[in-house]
């Protein structure tokens, strides 16, 4: 059922087995898994079904660390979530993910990959994709083969596409279900905590035409997202101070994105290599229809042996006009002085490296045969790294306050040494494993100094709220509950420890799941 | 004469043979190092001749030798190109282009690379390249 929260009588106090604050991927999996379910449940949902301008306004933010979107971009306040703007990849992380990393600070997930394997089925369904292996060897086809990379440590890495959104997937299924209740319009303004503050005693909520309301559940889910998830909690500082679950100053920290960077240029043994598998297409299995994208990542042997961190490098054509492509007589008058600065004069270097690698590569006595540059058709290499856990890397509350009078966030993203030794050692290896296998040659395009590089997110808002079985670790434990209190959980990626090369909903609908097993046992 | 004596006789003679080889090569050891010397020399410019498209070669080989500048002698460069162990001055071109290839795809896997304008290049490219360039100088 959904119910309009401006149309609830003022300061009416609602009550519930579980209360979902948010509708995203998240709550939504949580709340469908209610469906006909004893337990009484209700959604809060910030916006309603479709975009609102205003609505939106309140995920507005301030951002003092690396260059990132604004925060109005990267989330959706209404039905739906961000699976409203979600591109639809998906994959589990993989067995590294879970493990304890020499020289990665703060990894480690408390159970191991196989523990999950049950609940990536069935957030498989949920997806709506294909339950099987995201290895070459299933999806590869006549048409689009994996590259040749026997005896080679780099392997391809699958993602299922299938961009469908949450709100409207289950729109119906939650409008018929009798014990769910979704009130839209409905902002959660924080927790209402007992005088111990280690029990939730209800959510305050507001609509933005000032309705004011409330809900008392047995047990409160936060499904707002890695941003808002730390947000409420800090705002919740009535009984605590420093916000609920902040006894060791870990809410907010560990704010982790994937990397996103363009690392090298792909100087390909022959433009015409087939790459279809490495490009978005259409694939099946069985009965489901859907879209493959397929790009390259490192073994784990390696990735263990060489202490780095998981990431995917996609494969990229670049656009027309694309300056890093250009011989460097062609490039623009500040490049060529940076690089005449450095000694390199102009030329058409990349045809000579085609030149050379095809000489030494091919076989003998063919006549040379000199391409020109844009007939060689380099492609980019875009590296998707996981970020190092880091302390520093946070959201905090800003002075500044919405239109509720309840304090912004602060963004504050940073990456550390970890993170840019390892993209760089990658680099290295990716370049050096095309070179093994015989697949031409790669040019590196990360400055010396990783401060100038362009780094981007994926708004992915991961590790914000990270799960430990210590509290000093951690602000939920291995259930998802926040450390300290009885009867407050949290859903969503704001509790990775560590965030893969992949992306991030699979996990997070897998997580829901669980923890909806988990309530349903509490519950009795 | 029985076969056994006969056996004998051409062990002793062959001993003889090594013997004086090895006598020889003793005393005309500065000779010896002209001949390997006159045989690199052959080397280099049969290594050279593999390039279809020896200006790009050269090319490279002369942005390497601006970072390495140590190695901008054929000698030094032939040596790091054909370690001793395998019988580069006999191979021919078709040989010799498996080896190099084969030593290319174990400088890679065994991360013997060299940044040169940015690419990622195995040594043994590298060197080739290098080699090519003084080549090209000399000409």
């Amino acid at each position: 059922m959904f119910v309009d929260s401006r149309t609830l009588p003022a300061d009416i106090r609602l009550e519930a087995d579980l209360c979902i604050i948010g509708a995203g991927p998240a709550g939504i999996a949580l709340a469908c898994e209610f469906i006909g379910h004893p337990a009484g449940v209700i959604v809060l949902e910030s916006g309603g079904l479709d975009f609102s301008t205003a609505t939106q306004a309140l995920a507005q933010g301030r951002n003092t660390g690396l260059s990132y979107p604004p925060l109005t971009v990267t989330r959706l306040r209404y039905f739906g979530g961000a699976t409203n703007h979600w591109g639809g990849e998906s994959r589990p992380f993989d067995e590294i993910d879970f493990e304890v990393r020499a020289d990665i600070p703060f990894s480690g997930w408390p159970f191991g990959r196989s523990h999950l394997t049950p609940y990536y089925e069935r957030a498989e369904r949920l997806c709506q994709i294909a339950s099987v292996p995201y290895d070459a060897q299933t999806w590869a086809t006549e048409q689009t083969p994996p590259l040749p990379l026997a005896n080679n440590p780099l392997r391809t890495h699958l993602l299922q596409i299938n961009p469908m959104y949450f709100g409207e997937a289950y729109r119906s299924d939650l409008e018929q279900a009798g014990n769910v209740r979704v009130y839209l319009h409905a902002n959660a303004l924080e927790l209402d905590t007992d005088a111990n503050g280690r029990t939730v005693t209800s959510v305050p909520a507001m609509t933005l035409e000032r309705n004011a309301f409330s809900v008392a559940a047995k047990s409160v889910i936060l499904a707002t997202g890695g941003i808002e998830n730390p947000r409420l909690l800090l705002l919740s500082d009535r009984v605590h101070r420093t916000g609920v679950g902040n006894h060791h100053d870990l809410v907010g920290r560990c704010f982790m994105e994937h990397v996103s960077l363009t690392t090298g240029l792909w100087l390909r043994p022959d433009p015409q290599l087939p790459l279809g598998l490495y490009t978005l297409h259409a694939a099946r299995q069985g009965d489901w229809h859907g879209q493959v994208l397929g790009s390259l990542t490192l073994a784990p042997e390696t990735l263990r042996h060489e202490r780095l961190l998981n990431f995917r490098c996609e494969l990229f054509e670049p656009l027309p006009h694309d300056e890093r492509l250009l011989p460097q007589g062609q490039q623009s008058s500040r490049h060529l002085v940076g690089a005449m600065q450095k000694g390199h004069v102009p030329d058409h270097f990349m045809a000579h490296v085609w030149n050379v690698f095809t000489d030494l590569g091919g076989a003998l006595g063919h006549e040379p045969r000199t391409l020109s540059e844009a007939a060689l058709k380099p492609l980019l290499l875009e590296q998707v790294t996981e970020q190092a856990p880091n302390l520093d890397s946070r959201v905090t509350l800003s002075p500044e306050q919405d239109v509720f009078g309840r304090r912004r966030v602060e963004l504050r993203w940073q990456l550390t040494d970890v993170d840019h030794r390892s993209i760089t050692r990658t680099h290295e290896l990716i370049a050096a494993a095309l070179g093994q296998a015989g697949l031409g040659r790669v040019k590196r395009l990360l400055d010396e100094d990783p401060r100038a590089w362009p780094v981007k997110g994926q708004a992915h808002h991961m590790g914000t709220t990270r799960m430990h079985a210590e509290p000093a670790q951690g602000v939920v434990d291995p259930d998802c509950r926040v450390h300290g209190m009885s009867n407050l959980y949290i859903a969503g990626s704001s509790v990775f420890p560590t965030a893969s090369s992949g992306t991030p909903t699979l996990t997070i609908v897998a997580l829901a799941l669980r923890l909806a097993d988990y309530l349903k046992e509490q519950l009795g | 004469m029985t076969a056994d004596r006969l056996l004998t006789r051409r062990r002793f003679l062959g001993a003889l043979t090594v013997a004086g080889t090895w006598l020889l090569a003793r005393r005309l050891g500065p000779l010896r190092t002209l001949g390997q010397m006159a045989g690199q020399e052959g080397l280099a410019s049969r290594l050279v001749q593999l390039f279809r498209s020896p200006a790009s070669a050269a090319c490279i080989g002369q942005a390497y030798l601006q970072q390495a500048p140590h190695e901008g002698q054929e000698r030094r460069l032939l040596a790091r190109l054909c370690p001793a162990g395998r019988r580069w001055h006999m191979a021919d071109a078709s040989q010799l282009h498996r080896m190099l290839r084969e030593q290319q795809a174990d400088d890679f896997a065994q991360g013997r690379v060299v940044l040169v304008h940015g690419w990622t290049l195995s040594v043994t490219e590298a060197r080739l390249c290098a080699l090519a360039a003084l080549h090209a100088r000399a000409a």
